[in-house]
């Protein structure tokens, strides 16, 4: 006796309704990946199909949206490893710093989109593997669990590398000339900056 | 609440805000409140934005491509191992069906050989060594007699002394081919002969022949093949009568010629002076020896050939012959006649198929239960 081994066959309307709503989350987690709308719109579409394809082999063990952000996670990283070989892990020094009393209120102060014009750059001028973790926790509400798995490294790992990252964040932000006065150096040292 | 606490609560944190400890570190702590406010930013940092129009469409586009280049090959696949699975399972019954049917039929035949109660062998009769036929008649039917006279009769000994080896060869049928044998074997029995060789043999239409080759004291081997004459129909008798007096009175003279060479060579032994005498007369004497054993063998072959005649009888079975009577039948006697052959034979065939079928049960269960396993193993793969 023989038996024929049947797959389950991959209706587009079927897909396009199960991914649609996220298809936002998908395009704008490239776009702060890759940094530039071409690629994003690349990656992204690369994403619904390679997600299209694997779409009859999908149990539901996870989220559709999880499961969507660790097919684009990995599609982006591949591509950056291709265009930026050399990964430096020692980019951003881990070292102590502290910011002023103010500088809360004064970012707090500044118009919503200064503020967010700020934040983009801060997080663009990330090194690649700290602006991952970054964009999937603080942009896009990943848990540390989800974004672990779709980066494919340890929790810890992931932890370690956000920690810096906001860090950097920060530091980036209070560089700004225009929104600080003055800021404080690295081991406590405080300098006065010129005004504005 | 420090600073660890406070930035591991809000990778927690819900739509609701903040809590009151939380609420009340952010006023105390500057980078926490800092932290807090890039954090709610970049939540809401691409909110404004738009999805451009040509990546929506651009995904939708490549996936009804996507499907459409992988439909047919799907659906020829699917087809393809379909009708392949099919056709396969098809030969398998088909030939597995007819390989029973040969089985069948052929053990069938050797049942029925070995039901004969004898080795079956297919020997012609041309295997049998071609006699002699000085003298051949054809028998009336069923009366053990050639032109009137009876085969004992006609056997001429013209010297009682001579030596003559005799030898018959008769063919005979028969309806009853059972109770003829045993009769044959009976009067075997009775003239205190014996059967040197035996074979029984049936043929395509269950036919059986019986090939005989008898020993009979001489003295009654003229009655008892006019007893075996009257049974049955024959259908050919041959005989031959060889003499060998003269072989046999030249055997017999050397014979005695050797007794006495050995009795003047053991004479002579007792005179011998040198051991090279005696081993040239015991040489001489081994040689005798072997003549005179030669000699004696010879002799006693004759004697058992004369003294018991040979008899080569075959025995054939016959069935009624069925007249067909050949008249031009109708179209509608031929339809019904064909479709009566078919009908009988495709019962024949389902038959054997579901013999078959039950045969290879237990075979197919087992190679059942190994594809599930191999399916389940690479399922299993597939979703590590």
């Amino acid at each position: 006796m023989f038996l024929i081994n049947k797959r389950p066959s991959t209706d587009p309307k079927a897909f396009e309704e199960a991914v649609f709503p996220y298809e936002r989350q998908v395009y704008f987690l490239c776009l702060r990946l890759m940094k530039n709308q071409q690629d994003a719109e690349d990656c992204a579409q690369d994403t619904m199909l390679r997600a299209f394809s694997a779409f009859a082999s999908f149990r539901g063990e996870a989220k559709v949206s999880t499961w969507l952000y660790r097919i684009a996670t990995n599609l982006c990283m591949d591509r950056l490893r291709k265009n930026n070989p050399v990964v430096s892990y020692d980019a951003l020094a881990d070292d102590g710093w502290e910011i002023a009393d103010d500088t809360a209120s004064l970012y707090d102060a500044l118009e919503e989109n200064e503020r967010k014009k700020l934040l983009s750059e801060a997080i663009s001028a990330l090194p690649d593997h700290y602006r991952i973790p970054v964009v999937l926790v603080d942009l896009h509400g990943l848990t540390y669990e989800e974004a672990s798995d779709a980066m494919s490294i340890p929790i810890g790992t992931l932890r370690s590398r956000i920690s810096r990252a906001r860090k950097q964040m920060l530091k980036e932000l209070l560089n700004q000339r225009e929104l600080f006065t003055c800021m404080d150096r690295p081991n406590g040292e405080r300098s006065e900056r010129d005004e504005l | 609440m420090n600073c660890n606490e406070f930035q591991s609560l809000l990778q927690q944190e819900t739509v609701q805000g903040l809590t009151p400890a939380q609420q009340e570190h952010i006023d105390r702590c500057n980078a926490c409140r800092l932290l807090y406010s890039v954090r709610r930013d970049c939540r809401m940092l691409d909110s404004d934005d738009e999805v451009p129009a040509s990546f929506k469409a651009g995904w939708r586009r490549e996936i009804q491509k996507e499907d459409k280049t992988m439909q047919p090959k799907k659906r020829m696949n699917t087809a393809l191992k379909k009708w392949i699975a099919v056709a396969a399972m098809f030969v398998v019954l088909i030939s597995g069906t007819l390989v029973t049917s040969n089985y069948l039929a052929n053990k069938s035949a050797l049942s029925t050989q070995y039901d004969a109660g004898e080795m079956a062998n297919y020997a012609s009769e041309s295997s049998r060594a071609s006699m002699p036929v000085p003298f051949a008649g054809t028998p009336e039917m069923g009366t053990g007699e050639v032109q009137g006279k009876s085969l004992s009769s006609l056997q001429a000994v013209p010297d009682k002394n001579a030596k003559i080896i005799r030898t018959v060869s008769i063919t005979l049928t028969t309806r009853n081919f059972d109770a003829d044998v045993l009769k044959i074997k009976t009067l075997l029995n009775d003239q205190k002969g014996y059967m040197e060789n035996s074979q029984i043999s049936t043929d395509y239409r269950n036919n059986r022949t019986a090939n005989f080759t008898m020993r009979i004291p001489t003295d009654v081997f003229g009655t008892f093949t006019d007893n075996i004459l009257v049974i049955g129909h024959t259908t050919s008798v041959s005989e031959s009568a060889e003499d060998v007096s003269e072989n046999y009175t030249d055997t017999e003279s050397r014979l005695e010629t050797q007794k006495t060479k050995l009795k003047r060579l053991q004479a002579m032994i007792e005179k011998a002076v040198s051991v090279e005498e005696l081993l040239q007369i015991e040489s001489s004497i081994a040689d005798t020896q072997y003549q005179l054993d030669s000699l004696n063998r010879t002799l006693q072959g004759y004697d058992n050939r004369i003294n018991y005649s040979t008899l080569y009888l075959s025995v054939e079975e016959q069935t009624d012959a069925k007249v067909v009577v050949s008249n031009e039948a109708s179209l509608g006697e031929r339809i019904i006649s064909a479709a009566g052959t078919m009908w009988k034979m495709m019962l024949g065939f389902i038959k054997d198929m579901i013999v078959f079928v039950v045969v290879i049960a237990p075979l197919a269960i087992v190679l059942l239960g190994v594809v599930l396993v191999i399916r389940k193993i690479k399922r299993r793969k597939a979703k590590k």
